[in-house]
């Protein structure tokens, strides 16, 4: 496979962002982006979990599941990595640094049914990426989600929701917001080199 | 002496069984339905590409199995499998499955030949996984069309096409790009160019 | 509460997309395509409905401890069943959908829905409210997928219904249209709920 890492890298973070272009991980992004603060803590986390978990991910399609063909119960065993990494990471969290761990709070287990995590790991088994551009996806994704939910947070903080009406309060304004941020996103595919 | 009656499923043991036993009674259903449907899979599998080979050829296609039979033999030269059509007993073209990485994985192709390998009658993409909306539109007919009837060899040299923007008129040299999929316009131009360049060296000789 | 109850609930009141913001990445994925919206909607409320009915059937089995990897489990299992079935009968759509089918595991629907309900109620209930839910989860994708399609490519379920005079609005294929067409639906029925409310 040909594709330059830093390329993949660099498509993961913008013109394919996990987020405003394949949809995923958008419940906890709707609803942790009230605030930059939270958001910065959750897409660390996010971002932690997906390359951490992406790699584990290839080790175990590519070593356990395709030697024993078992390849049709992958989904069961990519959730279960994804679910047993993110209870170890809570628990080593919680030994080593109560502090981070209360101010992480109710984030790790909700990254445990984020899609984007599961996402990330299918999509790397059907693009047959290599271990160094799986990692670089995973990587990619992980900060492409993160910038997506801390630009959604910056502009919720400043949105004064007296002018907005009525129906269009809440969960659909961040959902226009949204779109007019994929819609700039579009406008990196101009940059030749990536896309 | 009262005697506690401690149940089973109070004990710590029993989160786990309970785990094991209802791991063991999914896996199982799940083997049960792939294992049925597998071949189903296969077969139709291999049936998608027949049908793909003959329509590249351009050949009608009424029943994938019989015409697949009628009209196509597959050879190999050179370690390279190529499929060789035949109506009415005279070859009339040949097709070479080609691979080569997009911008986002694996893209696999047909290229369909006439039958002195110097021109392209036929072009069809197996399988890719670009961008949907973007790369993934080298699937559309008036992409892959541009490539009928475009010569492979000019001044005995393999043509490398160059891209144009989409509202451009092509010449001989020239590919219409999709617009905003430049990576994976290139991509195809960059797979046919190379496996071109293999096949016509192999068989330079028939 | 009655079975049409409890139906009308899980596809109305308590919709699950617009009311409770459950289920948001499929939907916005699967809808540019209505063959494709169908598809997934009756893959959605297939495995809520199994989901709920098995998960509602053991739920006084399962130990608390690990209730969700339960859950997960049999979700999963259904999942996959979904999947195969794609892929052995419908292989194009198998295709059209990718990774998208193997996500319903991760959608927040069918979580939501075997918490809250299925672990407290009967099966049949559960089943129930299951399908109820995954219905109207696919109500909200065919509405976004029959603007998406009709503007995108002037076709409604592949046939063609616009002719050639009509300029396919490119970005209703590309995603910021997705998010545009959610949140306009939202609007539209939150005005629709406050007015009713109010009259």
């Amino acid at each position: 496979m040909e594709i330059s890492v830093f390329i993949l890298f660099m498509a993961a973070v913008f013109t394919s962002n996990i987020l405003l272009t394949n949809f995923l991980g958008m419940c906890s992004y709707l609803s942790v982006s009230k605030q930059v603060e939270s958001s910065i803590g959750l897409g660390l986390a996010v971002f932690f979990v997906m390359t951490c978990t992406t790699a584990l991910n290839y080790a175990v399609y590519y070593f356990i599941l395709v030697p024993l063909d078992l390849i049709y119960l992958q989904y069961i065993i990519f959730i279960i990595v994804i679910a047993a990494f993110v209870q170890l990471t809570e628990m080593v969290i919680e030994r080593f640094s109560p502090v981070l761990y209360y101010s992480l709070g109710i984030f790790l287990p909700l990254i445990t049914v984020n899609c984007a995590i599961l996402g990330v790991s299918l999509f790397m088994i059907i693009r047959n990426y290599t271990f160094i551009q799986s990692v670089a996806f995973g990587a990619g994704s992980g900060i492409g989600w993160m910038l997506a939910i801390l630009a959604l947070a910056g502009i919720r903080e400043r949105v004064n929701e007296k002018f907005i009406p009525i129906g269009l309060r809440g969960a659909a304004l961040s959902l226009i917001i949204t779109g007019i941020m994929a819609l700039g996103f579009i406008g990196f595919s101009g940059i030749a080199v990536i896309q | 002496m009262e005697k506690q009656k401690i149940y089973f499923s109070e004990t710590k043991f029993y989160p786990v069984f309970f785990m094991m036993v209802i791991t063991i009674i999914c896996v199982g259903i799940l083997a049960t339905f792939y294992h049925l449907t597998n071949k189903r899979v296969e077969n139709y599998q291999a049936t998608q590409i027949q049908k793909q080979v003959l329509e590249t050829f351009e050949l009608p296609v009424m029943s994938v199995k019989e015409d697949y039979e009628k009209y196509i033999t597959v050879r190999t030269r050179d370690n390279i499998n190529f499929y060789e059509a035949k109506r009415d007993n005279i070859v009339i073209g040949y097709c070479f499955p080609m691979q080569g990485s997009g911008l986002w994985g694996t893209i696999r192709a047909l290229v369909a030949l006439d039958v002195e390998l110097s021109q392209i009658t036929g072009f069809s993409i197996i399988e890719q996984n670009e961008t949907p909306g973007l790369g993934a539109r080298i699937t559309e007919a008036w992409f892959l069309n541009q490539f009928k009837k475009k010569p492979i060899i000019l001044n005995d040299e393999i043509i490398k096409y160059s891209l144009i923007p989409e509202e451009e008129k092509a010449g001989i040299k020239e590919i219409q790009q999709i617009t905003g999929a430049t990576a994976s316009s290139r991509a195809i131009v960059n797979i046919l160019y190379n496996n071109l360049v293999e096949i016509i060296n192999k068989f330079k000789n028939s | 509460m009655t079975k049409k109850q409890i139906l009308i609930n899980s596809l109305f009141t308590e919709n699950a997309v617009w009311r409770q913001i459950l289920g948001i990445c499929s939907a916005l994925a699967v809808t540019n395509l209505l063959m494709n919206s169908l598809v997934m909607g009756l893959g959605v409320i297939f495995t809520l409905a199994c989901s709920c009915f098995t998960i509602s059937m053991l739920r006084n089995y399962i130990p608390n401890r690990i209730r969700m990897m339960v859950q997960v489990l049999i979700i999963a299992s259904f999942v996959i069943i979904v999947d195969i079935f794609l892929r052995a009968f419908l292989p194009n759509m198998s295709k059209a959908l990718g990774p998208y089918v193997g996500l319903i595991i991760t959608n927040c629907i069918i979580m939501g829905r075997a918490e809250a309900f299925a672990s407290k109620n009967t099966p049949v209930n559960s089943a129930i409210d299951g399908i109820g839910a995954g219905a109207g989860y696919a109500l909200v994708l065919l509405i976004i997928a029959f603007f998406r399609e009709l503007f995108g490519f002037g076709t409604l379920f592949g046939v063609q219904v616009l002719g050639a005079w009509w300029t396919k609005w490119s970005i209703m294929v590309m995603a910021p249209s997705a998010f545009f067409m959610l949140a306009l639906l939202m609007w539209g029925v939150y005005t629709l709920q406050t007015k009713a409310k109010k009259s």
